[in-house]
């Protein structure tokens, strides 16, 4: 593919500047600016950096009624659970792992498709009717849309019920350790591919109309036209979107989950976050869990961070970029 | 603590479905009442009290003094056991059991969970308003409902900014420590004969005292719940209408009762909760321990017995007879399905049949069910609770008058039924929340009081009478029941015992045994894995748990 046609969306503007400014310089042009962002600058640290410190719980056997600095120091102690080998935890890693592939594979890829989809649709009024309909779901909280599942497709759910009335198959969904992973990733898609599309069609509706327009002329059709330009088109956005992604891998969605293992057994959907919180939050160990927490948030910097690198390597822009990367 | 993942599941489930589908309130009622009476029986956080004991020299507390308040006879009476005294009509005019306010004119700030909705706030709630002129101190209540508080409590207590009183969950993680850092230590205020300065206090069941004293000292006030903390409750209307025997003599009679109550064509089922029907019911009928027993200080779990495999196989037969709603480990609301005839039996908390009744479904017949021995021959002995639901302590730092102060409140608050204080608390002023009916002379709740009543009796109540003045019929045979179960019941040696292993990492351990026992009832793995299942169970924390209940248990019999 020809380097001109593809579009950059953020590029940003790249006017030559006259003669360089002095960071001075630059700071009293922008001080308003910068005063403008400085509560949002107060409430991040506030509220997202100084908790941080909080992390030390993680090398301490934190109990509340003594406090941070009272509770004794346990050194590696909490980090155990992680090293050791226990089965139980492993079982968890691993269904994480699992459900966190799957979920890239199949539940990505699906607001993409879905952009793709409603851009082609031409009436806006229909557009725009459809988008409310997808949207929707996401607002729902998971113990609504765990119940809502339960009710329409559970064993004595309103599907069965009528299955079983009228002699008909009944669909055994809810329950089954062996579906279990596949009706997550069901939840998942009905409730968030909606929303995951709004990014794509903004994306979307950046591009150029005039290059759909030479594709036309050039006698492209439709498949051509999104194969030359929606797609590169909004490729650094998949990318972007992509690695942020990765770095929630071993992050798979509590509350969903922890709703429905009753019926499936810990063996299916034991995930980490659950593990914590029974190994953790429930025994009152709240050092294991910052120490589990913890090291979450340190795979998913590395994995961001790494993703992001690759990204760079095939001429990506990835997350971010240094001046030395472009 | 066995139960309790369950527990946290379940509720979110019918918070969820009360919020989609059906009603918050009974759902609510429906997680704590029920729920109580599992934690009561797995519960492995106490203090060094011990059952039935007196204690006396050996360096170890002395209980309350235990006086019997008996200013009104009851109709029906109870007993020490803990048999409710049960009663048909209110006293009038009812006579106070206090003299005059017992506050001093300042605030009173508290912190606790309820189990019904938060009623408006004080400036619009003359409930709230009449109670603070009752007690002469303004109260500052921080009510929210029961599963928001062990968050709240937990920041509270990390925060440091305690209200004077604070309702306690008997399940916190390192109760001992944890109460002994941070509450009062109120033993010169009420051990032996100093809590006759508060009567009503003296008038609470020694067995609920004994939950309240940890590393030897008094740190609480109980919150009494029934002895037999779970009942089977029964659709009599549904059983009689296919005319079947409602009172099975044996395992296989009941055996017949479920199959008959089930109809998979209508969506009908006998039965619900395959967990809590094995651990309140199926148990009981094969005589297995509750939790753990106490052979001569050798401690058993319940789960290495025979009669447990026993009671398994037999709830897992139910299962594959299609006798429990087929959505039972998905959150099924037996609770609703109960009222709406979708299963007819469930096993629910004491006072749980309040709530079900108040809701005046048309054709309900609500009876109750004690368990048959297996083999017939008479009925099983049922679980016996800790006797409390939770715990009321007041935070560290206060002087001595100010202790006086918050006990003399707790004092009015816990004034037994027949009381003044009582009709107060329970039924408002006449003519604004209730009217008088005098056929059978009782307080008609009108709609304000549903609105306005403040639930204080989540912080001290007095033992929990058996009065429902609109069904007098359900409320004799709850009396009848209890006094048929109660007697005949048996506890968990360890309530009262600390194990630091149970409480750091028991739901470690036994969560797989939990997870196991969903398996087999489902029939997804055989019953000859239990004994596997069990035998990594005891390397993984149950020998060890074992042992430290051992210890304290051999300390106890000797102090």
């Amino acid at each position: 593919m020809a380097q001109d046609t593809e579009v950059d969306l953020a590029e940003p503007d790249r006017r030559p500047v006259l003669r360089p400014m002095s960071r001075w310089q630059r700071f009293r042009r922008d001080r308003f600016l910068l005063l403008l962002g400085l509560p949002g600058v107060l409430l991040v640290l506030l509220f997202q950096y100084v908790p941080l410190l909080g992390n030390v719980i993680a090398f301490k056997d934190y109990q509340p009624y003594l406090g941070i600095v009272e509770s004794p120091w346990v050194g590696l102690d909490n980090f155990a659970i992680i090293f050791n080998g226990d089965p139980a935890f492993v079982n968890a890693l691993t269904n994480t792992l699992i459900i966190s592939f799957v979920q890239i594979v199949f539940v990505f890829p699906i607001p993409i498709a879905l952009a793709l989809l409603m851009n082609s649709l031409l009436s806006e009024r229909i557009k725009r009717t459809v988008q409310s309909i997808l949207y929707l779901p996401h607002f729902m909280s998971w113990v609504i849309v765990v119940a809502l599942f339960q009710h329409m497709l559970g064993n004595a759910g309103l599907y069965n019920t009528w299955a079983r009335a009228n002699d008909f198959f009944e669909v055994n969904v809810i329950g089954d350790p062996d579906l279990f992973i596949a009706l997550i990733t069901s939840q998942v898609i009905w409730k968030d591919a909606g929303w995951g599309t709004i990014i794509f069609l903004a994306a979307i509706s950046r591009v150029d109309i005039e290059l759909f327009e030479s594709v036309a002329v050039d006698g492209g059709g439709r498949i051509r036209q999104l194969w030359h330009v929606t797609l590169p088109a909004i490729r650094p956005v998949i990318i972007l979107l992509l690695i942020l992604k990765l770095g929630d891998v071993l992050t798979v969605g509590f509350e969903q989950i922890f709703l429905q293992q009753g019926p499936v057994g810990l063996q299916a959907s034991e995930v980490l976050d659950t593990y914590v919180y029974n190994r953790g939050i429930v025994g009152g160990n709240w050092g294991t869990s910052a120490a589990v927490g913890l090291v979450k948030g340190l795979v998913g910097t590395v994995l961001v961070l790494g993703a992001n690198k690759v990204a760079h390597l095939f001429g990506e822009r990835g997350i971010y970029s240094s001046k030395k990367d472009l | 603590m066995m139960m309790q993942r369950d527990m946290g599941r379940r509720r979110f489930l019918q918070l969820g479905s009360g919020i989609g589908l059906s009603a918050v309130v009974g759902t609510g009622l429906v997680a704590c009442g029920g729920d109580s009476g599992s934690d009561d029986a797995g519960s492995a956080t106490g203090g060094p009290g011990g059952n039935g004991q007196t204690p006396d020299g050996g360096g170890r507390v002395v209980l309350p003094t235990y006086q019997r308040f008996d200013g009104i006879e009851p109709d029906l009476p109870g007993d020490e056991h803990g048999v409710p005294d049960a009663y048909f009509s209110y006293p009038r005019p009812a006579n106070p059991s206090t003299d005059g306010p017992p506050g001093s004119g300042g605030v009173v700030r508290a912190m606790f969970g309820i189990t019904t909705t938060v009623p408006p706030a004080m400036g619009r709630n003359a409930h709230w308003q009449g109670l603070n002129e009752r007690l002469g101190v303004e109260l500052q209540l921080n009510m929210m409902p029961m599963s928001d508080y062990p968050t709240t409590f937990q920041s509270s207590i990390a925060g440091g900014d305690l209200p004077d009183l604070v309702q306690v969950a008997p399940t916190t993680p390192r109760l001992p420590d944890m109460l002994e850092a941070t509450f009062t230590d109120l033993t010169e205020y009420l051990s032996g004969d100093a809590v006759l300065e508060y009567p009503n206090l003296a008038n609470l069941h020694p067995y609920a005292w004994e939950h309240c004293i940890y590393n030897n000292g008094i740190y609480a006030v109980p919150m009494l719940n029934l002895r037999a903390p779970n009942n089977m409750h029964v659709r009599q209307d549904i059983v009689d209408a296919k005319a079947l025997n409602g009172d099975p003599a044996d395992a296989e009679e009941f055996f017949e009762l479920c199959q008959g109550l089930t109809d998979d064509r209508a969506n009908t089922y006998a039965l619900a909760q395959p967990t809590a029907i094995l651990n309140n019911f199926i148990t009981r009928m094969f005589e297995a321990p509750v939790g753990w027993s106490a052979d001569g200080g050798a401690f058993v779990n319940a789960w290495e017995t025979e009669e447990f495999k026993a009671a398994l196989e037999y709830t897992a037969r139910l299962w594959e007879a299609g006798i429990f709603h087929p959505d039972s480990f998905a959150g099924a609301n037996h609770s609703q399905l109960f009222r709406s005839g979708g299963v007819a039996m469930m096993a629910e908390g004491g006072l749980h049949y309040r709530s079900v009744l108040a809701d005046e479904v048309p054709g309900l017949d609500l009876t109750f069910m004690a368990p048959p021995l297996a083999d017939g021959g008479g009925y099983a002995p049922v679980v016996h609770g800790t006797g409390v639901y939770r715990l009321t302590a007041i935070k560290q730092g206060l002087d001595e008058d100010r202790t006086r102060e918050l006990l003399r409140i707790l004092n009015w608050l816990a004034a037994p039924f027949g009381t003044e204080e009582y009709l107060y608390l329970n039924f408002g002023v006449e003519d604004e929340h209730h009217t008088w009916d005098d056929n059978q002379g009782v307080p008609d709740p009108t709609d304000k009081l549903g609105t306005e009543r403040t639930p204080v009796d989540l912080v001290v109540r007095p033992p929990v009478p058996v009065f429902d003045p609109a069904y007098p019929q359900v409320a004799e045979r709850f009396y009848h029941h209890q006094k048929q179960v109660v007697p005949n019941g048996i506890s968990n040696p360890t309530a009262g015992l600390y194990s630091e292993t149970e409480d750091r990492s028991g739901q470690a351990f036994n969560a797989p045994v939990s997870d196991a026992i969903n398996e087999i009832i489902q029939g997804r793995r055989p019953i000859t894995d239990w004994d596997q299942v069990i035998d990594t169970w005891r390397n993984s924390g149950g020998d060890d748990a074992r042992g430290e209940y051992e210890v304290a248990f051999e300390e106890r019999v000797n102090s």
